[in-house]
């Protein structure tokens, strides 16, 4: 899928490091303490642990959707929590809670995204078919978003997500409710991602799926 | 991009939004109206002071609520907006509740231009402080989480610990947010009332809106760190996994045993659920406290008769959140009954404000002049009937919802 997931630039091919991150939720227990890591690009690491291990909490934090208690997530020399906006420029997310916009068609939602992204141009309408093509959404690409099942709404998210250009893909059950052609067609579009220098971290409770994509695993009930 | 992410709301819903926004423009007209109808230029003045004092109360407690977490904060993650589209988004989002504020607020200052200006620029002062302070919550949070920030607090509980807030530290900030937006809200009344007339009495706000506007201006560039921190603070107060952060234990279902026992599970989680999205007991305890103040104080029978209004309309109106998916999912609410029993189980949350209510109205009928015992009848009606009404009302809204997503 070279045209779909083109091959990263050196400079955009950049670690994303956690550095002595702890995170506890208001008056609870530590959920992450002292977790130390890098994710490298051209990697894909797979976040292990029993439920309540954190495996979401850490996909917040690296999405800046949550921020650490202490310690600091950097992507290259950024923190990212000091300047999200710069950060996000580089990510693409699938969050486990899907959130789409309802009133739009799933190609619209996409062009949403490159043209608020800065990565619009002549191509990306057949860039978005293409992706669109690739998790195996079918013609009800083009009714509203409203209107989908789970499976096609996590399709339209991870294509949402890659219209974006990201070099960083941060995944939550990325799998859940796609059925076994979208789920390889899924890890097909992810590897190729990989493959092209990018960086993916995912949680997923499927051991089968993690193997076969994941360079590495994180276990954070360790 | 618009101050709202393309696709977020359907025709009907904006044409609904911007009505909903009109009725409650209108309401707070009229109420006004009532409660200013018998006064004179300096009872007028007075009045919007005293105004002015409730709805910082009201901003104080209420504002982070209204804020966040933002409702579209997962598409706005994908589209990535920079600081200054962020800060529009969330302003834009603000605006129209001042806006709406400002209404009471121009239809007591009556047909003095002085005083229009007057209050509607103390309104607009306070609301942006109050957005304004609650924008950077999440860094301040995040600083006394680090042990950056808090240090003169923390010293002095080690000394004094009963000078310890009955929250974890790091949600210290959040009620220092309360005491400024309050302690701002009442300068301004003060302020006023001391310049007396003129020109004198627009000092205190336009000081203010300078005072934020500078604010805001230094944070404009940086803005997103502040949004993306204070929606992951305020989200991380609420997750499930967050633990109790309102430093005591929710409400047994033992102590719903005044619930039908069909009913109780549900008014119990629906109780529970309120209390963890809105601190509602401080949002009735200041209105009860309003109530009795302007009774004790022999203020008008308008105003008295709309800080009554609003208490009823504050605290059951709040049963609206039960309606919302992230409180009582709807497929969940609509396998576990019908209308009825919604309605009603709505009614008997709303119900449990009515005690707090008749005591305040028994104390006033020994304590407070022209408060009988008919008053107490009348009163307790009212809010039952407005119990009923807006238990019934979320209830066929939800209901109606509903079928028309899943049909």
């Amino acid at each position: 899928m070279p045209d779909l997931v083109p091959p990263l630039s050196p400079d955009r091919r950049v670690p994303l490091a956690v550095e002595a991150v702890r995170k506890r939720y208001p008056g609870a227990d530590w959920v992450l303490y002292d977790l130390s890591h890098t994710f490298q690009p051209g990697t894909a690491t797979g976040l292990v642990g029993p439920n309540g291990s954190g495996k979401s909490t850490l996909l917040r934090v690296l999405s800046a959707l949550s921020p650490p208690t202490t310690g600091a997530v950097r992507y290259g020399t950024l923190d990212i929590h000091r300047r999200p906006h710069a950060y996000l420029q580089s990510v693409g997310v699938v969050h486990d809670k899907p959130d789409l916009p309802g009133y739009l068609t799933a190609v619209e939602t996409l062009a949403w995204v490159a043209r608020e992204r800065g990565v619009w141009d002549d191509a990306a309408a057949a860039r978005h078919a293409a992706l669109l093509d690739a998790v195996l959404l079918d013609e009800r690409r083009e009714q509203l978003t409203r209107t989908y099942s789970a499976g096609m709404t996590r399709k339209t998210q991870l294509a949402a997500a890659l219209a974006a250009r990201p070099a960083v893909l941060l995944l939550d059950e990325p799998f859940r409710a796609l059925d076994t052609a979208a789920t390889d067609a899924a890890l097909a579009l992810l590897a190729a991602f990989r493959d092209a220098g990018g960086l993916v971290v995912l949680s997923s409770h499927r051991a089968d799926l993690l193997d076969r994509l994941c360079d590495e695993r994180l276990d954070l009930g360790a | 991009m618009s101050r709202r992410p393309p696709g977020e709301h359907g025709p009907r819903e904006r044409r609904l939004r911007a009505g909903g926004w009109l009725v409650l423009a209108v309401a707070l007209g009229a109420l006004a109206a009532t409660a200013s109808a018998s006064l004179d230029g300096p009872g007028r003045a007075r009045l919007l002071r005293v105004v002015g004092i409730l709805v910082a109360g009201g901003l104080a407690v209420g504002t982070p609520h209204l804020l966040f977490p933002d409702p579209a904060l997962r598409r706005l993650q994908l589209a990535n907006p920079a600081a200054r589209r962020l800060l529009r988004r969330q302003l834009g989002r603000w605006l129209p509740g001042v806006a709406v504020l400002t209404v009471p607020v121009a239809v007591i200052a009556g047909t003095d231009g002085g005083r229009i200006a007057e209050g509607v620029l103390s309104m607009a002062a306070l609301g942006l402080f109050a957005w304004a302070r609650a924008s950077t919550l999440g860094i301040r949070v995040r600083s006394w989480e680090r042990g950056d920030g808090g240090a003169a607090y923390r010293r002095a509980v080690a000394r004094h610990p009963r000078l310890r807030f009955q929250v974890p530290d790091e949600l210290v900030p959040s009620f220092a947010l309360t005491a400024e937006v309050f302690t701002a809200g009442s300068l301004l009344a003060i302020a006023g009332q001391a310049a007396g007339e003129g020109l004198g009495t627009l000092v205190a706000p336009v000081v203010l809106v300078l005072v934020t506007l500078a604010h805001v201006a230094r944070e404009r560039e940086t803005f997103d760190q502040a949004f993306w921190t204070t929606n992951g603070v305020w989200e991380d107060a609420f997750q499930p996994s967050g633990g109790s952060q309102e430093g005591r234990a929710p409400l047994a279902i033992e102590a719903v045993y005044w619930a039908p026992r069909a009913l109780r599970a549900r008014v119990w989680a629906g109780l529970v659920s309120l209390d963890r999205r809105l601190p509602l007991g401080r949002i009735a305890t200041l209105g009860l406290a309003l109530l009795a103040l302007t009774h004790l104080a022999g203020a008008g029978e308008g105003l008295r008769l709309a800080t009554l209004a609003l208490y009823v309309a504050a605290v059951n109106g709040a049963v609206v959140l039960t309606a919302v998916d992230a409180v009582v999912p709807g497929p969940l609410a609509h396998r576990l009954g019908g209308i009825g029993g919604w309605a009603l189980a709505r009614f008997l949350m709303n119900v449990r404000w009515l005690p707090p209510l008749a005591a305040t109205c028994l104390l006033l009928v020994w304590l407070a002049d022209g408060v009988g015992w008919t008053d107490l009848a009348v009163w307790t009606l009212v809010d039952l009937g407005a119990a009923a009404l807006s238990a019934v009302g979320v209830t066929v809204v939800s209901h109606t919802r509903f079928h028309r997503l899943h049909a």
